[in-house]
């Protein structure tokens, strides 16, 4: 039966999975309510770089009836996916939210993309995202700027911009970012979703343009927790050729997600929330989520967390690093788009890439070769590389202690998206989620209610391998919360709204 | 300023990256105040502390020395827009010191 996309904007990636599984509509009905829900949406918000509506409606017609096929057991059969734009496609453009790659076909799927694809699940788009990962407003698109679906003249935070905003505004159920020093986690918070950045390692990077390699991880966004457990469990495991993906056995984390938090034991720094520089409704989110923990039979304590002032810097420098070498290949040699110039091959490259890339990107690639020049290597690249141990031994002896840890997720609520503001500025922003990327320890954001018609949420950090503890402690606190009014149950925002 | 426009020019140039002056001066102040900030890090004591490069891992697990499927032709050709040559069946690479 046709599903209008009123209706189907709601739905959640369980509700999805039942409705086709149950036969109450297939998947080329779901198909046809999702592009008219994101026709409705994208005036206003811009979350889509590239539709693929031949290739998702080829994918949803395996799917005719019941959302099942004989023996094929495919557990995502027939569900629409988003996929963020730096995850390769095969046959499908993928820009990385760069000019420099705007004629870019991949000839392979990246291993997250295999697994979806092979879980039955229809890729509808590539999403909008900061150029190369690099960004936390969403506004650092070669592509334009990305509206917060809960209010459209706000960020939806990046760089993940495009992937939380089709997920808040119903355009799919669910869908896949990357995150290198907060980008899954921040935009899912501004959204008001549920953002995995799982252990290093733990999903294959295989296929993804990288931006920090010791940094990065794939993950999902989903408006529930066990939406989130449910495409997590799809997209981890070891990819062997991904030379940082790890061998450990995976065991899936939605069989225990009901299990509550009793034996849990979950520890915060409330000097944190005292210092200042955190928003009133960022420090209320912690407390509510300490209340609802304890009230659930969980153990709260309480301790100090004196290295988070030193991650921005820290992490800027190893990332900017990183990023210097990974972004060298783009030369308009090999892939991509370039601009030939009269004086021959070098000027070729410099005219390819001082014309490719944005702003951030060839700030960054300078910050980083200047950090690995001789005479400075020592002083910033090093120097942050150790300071990156005594953030990683600092986690490690604290998770041998309890078995979570509570952050906020940002400073501050999302900031108009036509406020200027400096890179310094920007990068502060993520002084709470860099933490977890550099110790290479799962971090999960989620929402835990709303402050002056905006979402507000919490993150909580596990230690390697405790995506379970995680979304325990979430779905717990999930049930205590209440989202006024969000944007996936109410009509699609009309364009300069 | 910490860095100065001519020296992001400098670098501009190492990293085959062209830059506006107007681009180099405005660089050279974003620049500047990171690395003012980085100067953060000199408060902690970081002497005897081992550098981490990854996590988890010190060093990443070797996979068997065995030849798997890659890409040829005609896969290459799906990179359509990019330098690949469907006619050669090559990437055309500019010449070095002239076209």
């Amino acid at each position: 039966m046709p599903i209008s996309h009123e209706t189907y904007a709601s739905l959640t990636l369980e509700d999805t999975l039942w409705g086709l599984r149950s036969g109450a509509f297939t998947a080329p009905e779901l198909l046809d309510a999702a592009l008219a829900r994101i026709d409705a949406c994208e005036p206003a918000v811009n979350a889509v770089i590239t539709m693929d509506i031949p290739g998702a409606t080829k994918a949803a017609g395996a799917w005719p009836r019941n959302g099942t096929r004989a023996g094929t057991g495919a557990s995502l059969a027939g569900a629409p996916i988003a996929v963020k734009d730096n995850l390769m496609t095969r046959g499908l453009k993928t820009t990385c939210g760069s000019r420099i790659l705007g004629n870019f076909v991949p000839p392979y799927d990246a291993g997250v993309v295999e697994k979806l694809r092979a879980a039955g699940a229809v890729i509808v788009c590539k999403t909008n995202m900061d150029e190369f990962a690099m960004g936390s407003s969403g506004r650092n698109s070669a592509y334009g700027a990305t509206g917060n679906p809960w209010n459209p003249k706000l960020v939806p935070g990046g760089s993940s911009s495009g992937s939380a905003a089709i997920v808040a505004y119903g355009g799919v159920p669910a869908a896949i970012g990357t995150d290198t020093g907060g980008s899954i986690r921040q935009p899912a918070s501004f959204c008001g979703l549920v953002g995995m950045k799982p252990t290093y390692g733990r999903v294959s990077r295989w296929g993804v343009g990288a931006l920090g390699s010791s940094l990065d991880q794939v993950g999902p966004i989903t408006r529930t927790v066990r939406d989130n457990a449910l495409l997590f469990d799809i997209i981890a495991g070891h990819d062997g050729r991904d030379s940082s993906s790890l061998e450990n056995p995976f065991v899936p984390t939605l069989p225990t997600i009901e299990d509550g938090v009793a034996g849990l034991r979950t520890a915060y720094d409330p000097g944190l929330l005292d210092r200042g520089g955190v928003h009133p409704a960022h420090a209320e989110a912690i407390r509510f989520a300490v209340k609802a923990i304890r009230g659930a039979g969980g153990e709260v304590v309480e301790v100090a967390l004196p290295l988070v002032k030193y991650g921005v810097a820290a992490y800027y420098i190893i990332c900017a690093c990183e990023s210097s070498a990974n972004l060298a290949r783009f030369d308009g040699v090999r892939y991509g788009v370039r601009e030939r110039a009269g004086g021959g091959l070098w000027d070729t490259y410099s005219k390819t890439r001082g014309l490719g890339f944005g702003d951030e990107v060839k700030r960054r690639i300078m910050m980083g070769a200047y950090a690995l020049s001789s005479g400075y290597y020592d002083a910033y690249y090093l120097k942050a590389a150790r300071v990156r141990r005594l953030f990683a031994t600092e986690y490690e002896k604290l998770l041998a202690g309890v078995d979570v840890v509570l952050l906020p997720v940002t400073p501050a609520p999302p900031r108009p998206l036509d406020q200027d503001c400096t890179p310094l500025e920007n990068y502060l922003g993520d002084v709470f989620t860099v933490p977890a990327n550099m110790a290479g320890i799962p971090a999960l954001a989620f929402p835990v209610g709303t402050h002056d018609g905006l979402p507000v949420g919490v993150q909580a950090m596990a230690g390697y391998f405790r995506e379970d503890a995680l979304y325990r402690l979430a779905r717990t606190i999930e049930k205590e919360a209440t989202l006024s009014d969000p944007p996936w149950a109410r009509p699609a925002p009309e364009a300069g709204q | 300023m910490i860095i100065d426009a001519q020296e992001v020019l400098r670098l501009s140039e190492m990293l085959r990256m062209a830059l506006t002056q107007a681009e180099a001066e405005r660089m050279a102040g974003d620049m500047s105040s990171v690395i003012d900030y980085v100067g953060l890090l000199n408060e902690l004591d970081v002497s005897g502390v081992d550098a981490m490069g990854r996590a988890i891992l010190d060093q990443a697990p070797l996979r068997d020395d065995v030849p798997g499927p890659s890409l040829g032709y005609p896969d290459l050709e799906a990179l359509g827009g990019g330098a690949f040559d469907p006619a050669t069946a090559a990437f055309l690479v500019q010449g070095v010191f002239a076209d």
